[in-house]
Formats: C-alpha cells, structure tokens, sequence
C-alpha cells in the first residue's frame, strides 16, 4: 500500500513531464491518471458510506514529513478524479492545442491530491505554490478551438489570473512566516505540532490557506475569476483547486484546539458573507461564484464531514458551470440535478453532506447555516429560471457526447446520496423547512424592489481583504489563548 | 535589532503590495517583501548558531539550524518562477495598457466584463 501511494503520488508529475517528451501521451496518460485516482479514492474510503483505515506515512525523520490519507481525504480525492476525468474530455473541444493544457492539468491534479494528503506544513506549502502556478496557467490560456476569445475577454482572462497569481503569493508569504514560527517553537514541522504552536502563527498559516480556499473575506478573489475563467476551466476550480486549501486549513485545525475553537466563526462569516453577495448578484456565472464562498463556508463548518462537503459542492458546481454556458435540452438535467443538490433536497449527496455536517454543529452555527440553505435555494431557482443566453460562436444545437459524459458522471456521483444516518427526522424538517421558503423566496426574487449593490473586487481590494482577515483571525484566536499553552 | 530590521522589511514589502499603484512596483514590493521572509528563515536558522552546518569532528562549533534554510531554498526558487512568470503576462498586458496603472487596467477588464460576461 505504501509503494502504491508513493507512486500514484508521483505519477502525475512524471506523466506531464514525460509528455512534454511524447505528446501523443497526454490525453491518455490525463484520462488514464485521473481514473487511477478515482480507483485509489474509492480504495481508501472515499465513497459515501463507506470507510477506510486511515493510512499515515512517515517519509522523513522527526521533522515531520508526513503524508496521511483518511475518508475525509479520500472523499475529496473522489473528486479530483471524478472531476479531472470530465474535463479530460472536455479539452478537446473547447481548446486548440489542449496538449499543453492536459500537461497543465495533469499537474493541478497532482498537486491538488499532494495537498490533500500532505500532513506537514511544507508539503502543503509546496503543493499550494504548484497548484496556484498550473491554475494560473490553465486561466490565461488563450486558444479557443470555437470562437477565439476577443482582445478584451483575453487581456481579463490574463488579468484575473495574474490577480489570483499575486493574491495567492502574498498568502503564502504569511504562511511561510507561520511555519518557521512553528518550527522554532516545537522543532517540528508536522501539522500535530500545531497544537503547540501560538496564535501569531497559527494566525499567519490560517490566512494563507484561507486565501487559497477563498474563505470569507480572503475569497474577494474568487468572484470574478470563476466568471471570467472559461467555463471547463471554472469546472476546475470550483470542483477541486479552491478546496485544496479548505481541506489543508481543516486538516490543521485538527491537530490544533485552538484553531478548531475559531474555524466555527470563519465558517458562519463566509457562508453568510458569500450568501449575502449571491443574491445581489445579477446573472447566473456571479450567482454561482459568489455562491461558491458561500459553500466553502459549509466545507470547513465540521471538520469531519469536510470531505463528504467538498465532495457534494465539488461535483455540483462544476455540472453548473458546464450547464448554464450551454443551450442544448441537456442542461436541464444538469441544472436540475446541480440545483438540488446544492439546496440540500433529499435523496442526493448534498443533502447527506450537509444534514450530517449541521447535526455536528453547536445550535448557533447549525441554524445560522439552516438560514444560508434558504437563501442557497432561491439561488437555486434563479440559476434554472435564468433565461439561456446564446453563446457566442455556438451555433449547433446538437449535444456533444461530453455533455452527456459529464451529466453521467458528476450528476450520477450526485445521486449517491443514500446515508441512512443522513435522515433522521430532524434533518428532514430542516431540509424541508429550508426548500419550503427558499424556493418561493427564488421564484419572486425578482419581484423584491431591491437594490443590486456590489463590491470592490479590486486587486487592493483582494490584497487588503487579506490583511483584514489576518488582524481578524489573529484577534480570534489570541483572545483567550495567549496564556494558556504550553 | 537584526531581527526588527527584517520584520521592517516584511512589513515594507506588503505596504508597497497595497499601495503602490504601478503593476512592476507591486510586483517589486512583492518582491521585497519575498526577500523579508527569506531573511526571516535565515535568523531563525542562526538563532544556534552561524557556522554552515557540515559536521567535522574535529570543529567544537556552534552550527546554524539547516532545516530553515532547506526549506527556505525550495520557496526561494518557488517564489523566483512565481516572480517570472508575473511578469511575462505583465508585458503581455503592457501591450494594450503602457502605463500599467492598476486602475486603468481594471476599468478595461470591468467595462469589458459587462458586455460579453458569457462570451468564450
């Protein structure tokens, strides 16, 4: 077992380097690598209701190199897989050249399953920087196989990624600092001596990885980019970079009490935070982006369900985002099934996900998120009632087989949801209590005289957003915790 | 006194980071602020001691830690791809906006993005 993580660990960094030697490997070598994760997933416990013992590798002395692959990672890594196989196929159609951009996925891939797995501070950091280098790439690339992108859609595409670029350099920077305080403190780097670790650096790894996962605040970024990015690309994203960080800040916060004690309140802040901008927003891509920081806010709310989250979130908005960029009858079901899951509408993942993280939750949290479902589902109903908006340069009507792919194999991932602890009768009240208003609520949203408003999302904005969140999660975990650690 | 001069230094960079108008000056600042934090690594590795850290028997001396600075080589060279890659799209941006004024570029691509929000 150990030989097989190590090289399925490697084996994406090996396979994009070896096709820059042989390209007409990659599309193969990309399908093939993202089914041997979804293998490796389902072998460790990944799939909804199943578990796995947790397997945890010591690659270096006691300075920490760790690597640890649990069900709440694995869930995760069922959705890298899963959704690393859509977009395999997707590339041709949408990309000229896709090669170079297959490489580039097969190395977000890889380093978001590093992310994943990595219980040190380094390894995490490392994967981080890689993953935010081939996101970046993957954003600005600008050859369109339908439809070449105007000056002006290419020079935001490079734009909003240098914006992310820059963003996610800084974080680090402060996530570095953390980590050597770490080190200085216990001589270790491995995520379990966080527990000793002080505020200051916890303060300084938690904004870094914050930044990365796009919560509260720190997801300033996340917005315009997804909106911007091309729809496969925004698939990406939102189904596995921008948890990458989430699920890292988790992991930390399980080795350490005193970040687990502020986790709560970051997850309320960003659910409502991201809620709130989601219903001012006016079309579909930005009700969905900002939607997104909403969720994250559901990923990190238990930490023990973080995975089973990402996985539901994971695979519904990348069905969303393919959907509303396409015109054909196909996109109702895809819509639908993303739609439902997303609300929490029983009998699908989304619904097991989040019904078994809010019984986690302490009543404040629980109802607070029972209220973002609300308004999550009149999103919902304002992403189907939407009208379609022709593309420009689609012209056929016919449905690409993609569609239909993706539609099997992320909708039908949805549809797993049977969790027998998932339905208990108080789940179902809120499920139903949470539909019963959000879907009226959805279906005359556009009757409510409200002012649409906005905010900066400014690279300054994005850059000064991240020093709020430090000075506000430094106060958060300092309070109370200066004098009491070890 | 070493110490407060690189925490200056961090503190420097990312005030440039917010403040500075100009794209090359924030990438500068950025820049600065990456050589802070490497600074950082290295006076926590010399807190033992600053003799380079290979082990003769025959020295009694006081060794720096070589974990930092092992670990400060990788996001050196991190941090210098990050930097060039940067700036390769900057000079791509340079191409429609010479000033490179934040702000000018952000009125294009928003103005832009109200158009052709779907467009691919």
């Amino acid at each position: 077992m150990t030989e097989l993580t190590l090289v399925w660990v490697a084996l994406p960094f090996l396979l994009a380097f070896t096709t820059y030697l042989m390209p007409a490997l990659t599309r193969p070598s990309l399908v093939g690598m993202a089914a041997l994760t979804v293998a490796y997933a389902v072998q460790q416990g990944g799939l909804p209701g199943t578990t796995a013992a947790p397997l945890e590798l010591q690659l270096l002395d006691h300075f920490g190199v760790t690597l640890r692959i649990d069900a709440n990672g694995a869930a995760m890594l069922l959705a890298h897989g899963l959704v690393t196989l859509g977009v395999a196929l997707y590339l041709d159609r949408r990309f000229a050249g896709s090669r170079f951009l297959a490489m580039q996925l097969l190395i977000v891939h890889g380093s978001a399953n590093a992310v994943v797995i990595s219980a040190d501070l380094i390894s995490v950091y490392v994967s981080l920087e890689v993953l935010s280098i081939g996101v970046f790439l993957l954003l600005t690339y600008g050859r369109r196989a339908e439809g070449q992108p105007t000056v002006e859609s290419r020079e935001r595409q490079l734009w909003v990624g240098l914006r992310y670029l820059f963003m996610s350099n800084v974080a680090m920077l402060f996530y570095l600092m953390g980590a050597i305080l770490v080190y200085v403190r216990t001589g270790s780097l491995a995520m379990s001596s966080l527990a000793m670790a002080d505020p200051t650096a916890l303060a300084m790894i938690a904004v870094g990885l914050l930044a990365k996962g796009a919560i509260f605040v720190a997801g300033l970024w996340l917005p315009l980019t997804y909106v911007t990015a091309d729809p496969v690309v925004a698939a990406v994203l939102s189904g596995f970079t921008t948890k990458a960080g989430a699920m890292a800040l988790v992991r930390c916060s399980e080795a350490s009490p005193v970040l687990a004690q502020g986790l709560p309140y970051l997850s309320a802040g960003s659910a409502v935070f991201g809620i709130l901008l989601a219903l001012m927003a006016s079309t579909p891509q930005h009700l969905l982006a900002w939607s997104s920081v909403s969720q994250m806010g559901f990923v990190i709310a238990a930490p023990q369900w973080a995975g089973l989250y990402g996985l539901a979130h994971g695979l519904a908005k990348p069905l969303l985002f393919v959907g509303t960029s396409v015109t054909h009858p196909w996109r109702w079901p895809m819509l639908l099934l993303g739609t439902a899951s997303l609300a929490g509408v029983p009998g699908s993942l989304g619904y097991a996900a989040k019904a078994l993280s809010l019984s986690a939750l302490d009543p404040w949290h629980e109802w607070l998120l029972v209220g973002v479902t609300v308004g999550t589902t009149c999103l919902g109903v304002r992403v189907l009632r939407a009208p379609v908006s022709p593309m420009k340069g689609a012209t056929t009507s016919a449905t690409p087989w993609q569609d239909k792919v993706a539609l099997v194999l992320w909708g039908g991932g949805l549809l797993w949801g049977w969790l027998p602890a998932a339905y208990g009768a108080d789940n179902l009240l809120k499920a139903l209590l949470s539909l019963g208003v959000g879907i009226p609520l959805g279906w005359f949203w556009e009757r409510i005289p409200l002012k649409g408003g906005s905010v900066n999302e400014g690279l300054e904005a994005v850059v000064g957003g991240l020093s709020i969140v430090l000075v506000l999660v430094w106060a958060l975990l300092a309070v109370g915790n200066y004098g009491t650690l070890p | 006194m070493l110490n407060a001069a690189v925490i200056l230094t961090i503190f420097l960079g990312f005030w440039g980071v917010v403040v500075k108008r100009n794209l090359i000056m924030k990438i500068l600042s950025m820049d600065v602020m990456s050589t802070g934090v490497i600074a950082f690594f290295v006076i926590w590795a010399a807190r033992s001691g600053v003799f380079t850290p290979i082990y003769k028997p025959w020295r009694e001396l006081d060794y720096a830690d070589p974990v930092p600075q092992g670990i400060i080589l990788t996001a050196i060279v991190i941090g210098l791809s990050v930097q060039a890659l940067m700036l390769v799209g900057v000079m791509k941006l340079s191409r429609n906006h010479p000033t490179l004024e934040v702000e000018s570029v952000e009125q294009a691509v928003a103005s832009g993005a109200q158009s052709t929000s779907t467009d691919d």
